[in-house]
């Protein structure tokens, strides 16, 4: 089991070292030298890519530390709605033709509207449900 | 990629300033080197990462009291499903994997809201006292 995981965790570092960079013209706009401006996106990029990770990991750390159902509706939804995006942005910068960047700008408005809707409509299944709150909850103000 | 002209503007500016051996292109060229390794070894270590937020959302769904947590965690469960796509995609340099990452994105939200509408037909409030939340410590204090 352990020879497995580490057998295929080896062939994927050597996938990421030796795979084959397919966009022709990397980083240049005009020219064979990458300008400033397409390293700056590149940056960008991997700042994006960083900052979506951490927001998925503070999300399923709090899906598991979180005393309520209503507390772990604050953390998936907020924290992988923006990892997400975060993600998406990352993408957007990253490649190079124009047609992959449009799909992954698509995917990118159809998370940031389509995953907070769908918590809300989860949000108010629960209400509906009559879920137990946590006993440190200040105020419902659906009680009436 | 058609331009305007005030961004072709800005890109020709951009070009002359970064030119063969000057320091402003030496710079922009270990930038985008640094970036390039960099985003392929974060989203190797990435996909490590989001396997392991997918392992919390299992966890959750085993233990969650209710029906909402297991609904909420597997909703959580697709957008890391999502989160997992685009990094092989990145990692593996193909263009294929964020069309998928668009349907599993779909296929997860309209999965959530199929669910919720089963909650909310079905689920009526009860008192049940074997699935109270933990208490908070303020109570337990006084």
């Amino acid at each position: 089991m352990f020879s497995l995981l580490s057998n295929t965790t080896s062939y994927l570092f050597t996938l990421a070292a030796s795979a084959k960079d397919t966009s022709d013209d990397h980083g240049a706009t005009a020219g064979v030298a990458p300008s400033m401006f397409s390293a700056i996106a590149d940056v960008l990029s991997l700042i994006c890519l960083i900052v979506g990770l951490l927001f998925f990991a503070v999300g399923a750390i709090g899906m598991i530390r979180l005393p309520d159902y209503m507390n772990r509706m604050h953390a998936v939804s907020k924290c992988s709605t923006l990892g997400l995006m975060s993600l998406l942005l990352a993408t957007v910068l990253h490649v190079e033709s124009i047609d992959m960047a449009t799909k992954a700008l698509l995917t990118l408005l159809f998370a940031f509207v389509a995953t907070p809707v769908g918590t809300h409509v989860l949000a108010k299944a629960a209400l509906n449900a009559g879920e137990p709150m946590w006993d440190g909850t200040l105020s419902n103000e659906h009680e009436d | 990629m058609t331009t305007t002209p005030g961004l072709s503007l800005l890109l020709a500016a951009s070009e002359a300033a970064v030119s063969g051996n000057s320091p402003w292109g030496q710079l922009a060229q270990s930038l985008s080197d640094v970036a390039t390794i960099g985003i392929r070894y974060v989203s190797l270590l990435g996909m490590l990462m989001v396997s392991l937020c997918i392992l919390t959302s299992l966890y959750r769904i085993l233990k969650g009291p209710t029906l909402t947590d297991r609904i909420l965690a597997s909703d959580a469960l697709s957008l890391f499903v999502v989160a997992l796509v685009l990094l092989l995609g990145e990692t593996l340099q193909t263009a294929v994997f964020y069309d998928a990452a668009l349907m599993v994105a779909i296929l997860g939200f309209v999965s959530t809201i199929a669910m919720s509408r089963f909650l909310l037909a079905t689920k009526t409030p009860h008192t049940d006292d074997a699935n109270q939340p933990p208490s908070s410590p303020s109570k337990e204090a006084a």
